[in-house]
């Protein structure tokens, strides 16, 4: 046995609180789907947030809605479900009408979900990037607008077209 | 293991996203101001373009093959690599941001059979997710990972290379083509008869010590498939802080100077603040074109800082004091810069003790904190200090070629019909 080898040497290593945020820092477990948003508090020290209630609280005196605030209204957390994924993207004209989808609204696109029979999607055809609903068949595809007076785009092997991303919320303004 | 994930030629692919008629074509993208070459496609590779070629000389060429040209759109380019880099953590958290378009991951997790499937799985993830086609190297060590990138990209042409058996290929591998060695080493190597990666890998490791230096020493043994770089898993705050541009034209009077010399120690000061640190010394240099027949006059200057400091104010101060005393009318200036040194994490600031008699100093945290904070939640030069100049200014940047933000910005949205 050398009792000299091994184990714990005093003072070895970098001295503390050199790393990027200049003071000693400890690892902590995190949920995957919350990485970002702790990375992003760190960024900026803070986010802000509108809180669902907000009371001044009479000393003494508990506010009853106190043991009801449960979260605060983030419209991300709504609209987006994959950040690294999703892409925002304007809409213009009308071809998609039936869809709820106007000339100027902003289209919340996935890359991540698997376009399947039925969704909405953003397709590149001939160089362009269109939205309209997919129709998958057994040879071919379609794209088929919701207004009528857009015939449906029947999609080809041959011809020159890709499923974009698939389109998961309309931002429209009143 | 580690494997290396290459965006392939990424600006041009991060201008290609939102523009589906550019499949297919030459694109390339230029450098600040509009210079020199610095991401070419494919395509615009077979044309012979070179890699940091000056602009106006490719200029015809570009014309007469309809070439796609770009100003650089770091806003995009550095979203889009963020994506990339968020996702490449999901699917494996050992990971070094190694650059804008190439993080490092070590995967000895991950079974050996399986580490190709994996990594096919990977990119295949981020080729649909953010629609950006990377290629993944796999090798015993970083270096060979680096060789095996170079193998899928440029020899297989495929997305995934597993080196295995580097034997087989480091002979095919010119040695200039490693991993940190560049064209200066390069030849020095080849002068010695040692022409090749494999070659190299066979070279003692003194005989290297000796007439180089340890880092190509490692070098070789990491050819080897022995180890020596580990995972650099937190990026290092940086010791120096350097922000410089050419004018979008040339400048001959004091004040349009010192007003980019001012909007680039804001940027540096920035910088600065977001990783805390604060800075001792500070430099400046100002820089008539080397590459004119005009007189040439290239001063510079440092100073250290009476208090370390992450102020922009006080930067800008000193800064402009030094720039006084470099410059000389009659000359035609090409490029002004500034360099912040000697960093230390902001915890460790020692007051001067003169410093309570410096006005600035007992407002300064709050104020640049709130600057920061208006300009990283409004847009950057939101606000701004006077000195960096209110009027239309000809010493900004050139880059009249820039595609939308398409993704930081509302009104630069990709449209859809």
């Amino acid at each position: 046995m050398t009792p000299n080898h091994g184990g714990k040497r005093d003072n070895a290593g970098r001295p503390k609180g050199q790393g990027p945020h200049g003071e000693s820092t400890k690892p902590i477990r995190i949920p995957l789907s919350r990485v970002e948003a702790v990375k992003q508090f760190i960024r900026t020290g803070r986010t802000i947030r509108i809180p669902l209630y907000s009371n001044s609280i009479p000393a003494g005196f508990p506010s009853p809605a106190d043991d009801h605030i449960e979260n605060h209204l983030d419209l991300n957390d709504y609209l987006v479900q994959n950040p690294s994924s999703t892409f925002m993207v304007r809409a213009v004209g009308d071809s998609m009408i039936g869809a709820g989808i106007h000339s100027g609204d902003v289209l919340v696109v996935d890359r991540a979900i698997t376009p399947t029979n039925g969704k909405v999607v953003i397709a590149a055809v001939d160089g362009e990037l269109t939205v309209k609903r997919l129709e998958i068949h057994q040879d071919h595809l379609c794209l088929i607008a919701e207004n009528p007076k857009y015939p449906p785009i029947r999609v080809s092997e041959s011809q020159d077209a890709v499923i974009w991303g698939v389109v998961t919320n309309v931002i429209h303004a009143v | 293991m580690f494997a290396l994930v290459d965006a392939n030629n990424f600006y041009a692919s991060c201008e290609r996203l939102f523009r589906p008629d550019l499949a297919g074509k030459p694109i390339i993208v230029l450098s600040n101001n509009d210079g020199c070459v610095v991401a070419r496609s494919n395509e615009a590779k077979a044309l012979g373009i070179d890699m940091a070629i000056p602009y106006f000389k490719v200029k015809q060429c570009c014309y007469q093959h309809q070439v796609h040209v770009f100003s650089s759109n770091y806003t995009l380019y550095g979203d889009l690599s963020a994506r990339v880099m968020t996702l490449l953590e999901m699917g494996c958290p050992n990971i070094e941001v190694y650059s804008i378009d190439e993080a490092f991951l070590q995967v000895d997790d991950q079974s050996f059979d399986g580490l190709i499937p994996w990594a096919e799985k990977q990119q295949q993830i981020i080729k649909q997710h953010v629609g950006i086609p990377v290629s993944i190297g796999i090798g015993k060590t970083k270096t060979l990972a680096k060789v095996a990138n170079h193998i899928a990209k440029t020899i297989l042409r495929q997305p995934v290379c597993l080196l295995d058996q580097p034997e087989q290929w480091l002979s095919r591998i010119p040695v200039d083509e490693v991993w940190g060695i560049g064209k200066r080493w390069g030849r020095k190597l080849q002068a010695l008869g040692i022409i090749n990666a494999q070659q190299l890998a066979n070279t003692p490791y003194d005989y290297l010590r000796k007439h180089f230096n340890v880092v190509l020493a490692r070098t070789a043994l990491e050819l080897q498939g022995q180890s020596c770089l580990a995972l650099e898993a937190m990026s290092e705050p940086k010791k120096n802080i350097v922000a410089s541009k050419s004018f979008g034209q040339k400048q001959i009077d004091f004040t349009p100077i010192a007003q980019a010399l001012s909007t680039h120690c804001a940027r540096a000061c920035e910088k600065l603040r977001t990783q805390s640190g604060v800075a001792n010394y500070l430099h400046v240099s100002l820089k008539t074109n080397r590459f004119s027949d005009q007189l040439q006059y290239h001063p510079h200057m440092g100073i250290k800082l009476p208090i370390a400091t992450d102020d922009s104010r006080m930067v800008i101060a000193y800064a402009k004091k030094i720039l006084g005393c470099l410059y000389k009318p009659g000359f035609k200036y090409h490029k002004v810069g500034v360099m912040l040194g000697d960093i230390h994490p902001r915890v460790f600031k020692q007051n001067s003790l003169l410093s309570s008699s410096q006005p600035m100093s007992q407002d300064s945290e709050p104020l640049m904190a709130m600057l920061d904070q208006i300009n990283r939640r409004y847009g950057r030069h939101q606000i701004y200090l006077a000195a960096m100049g209110m009027q239309k200014q000809t010493w900004k940047m050139q880059s009249n070629r820039k595609s939308p933000a398409y993704t930081t910005c509302w009104q630069s949205l990709a449209k859809v019909y």
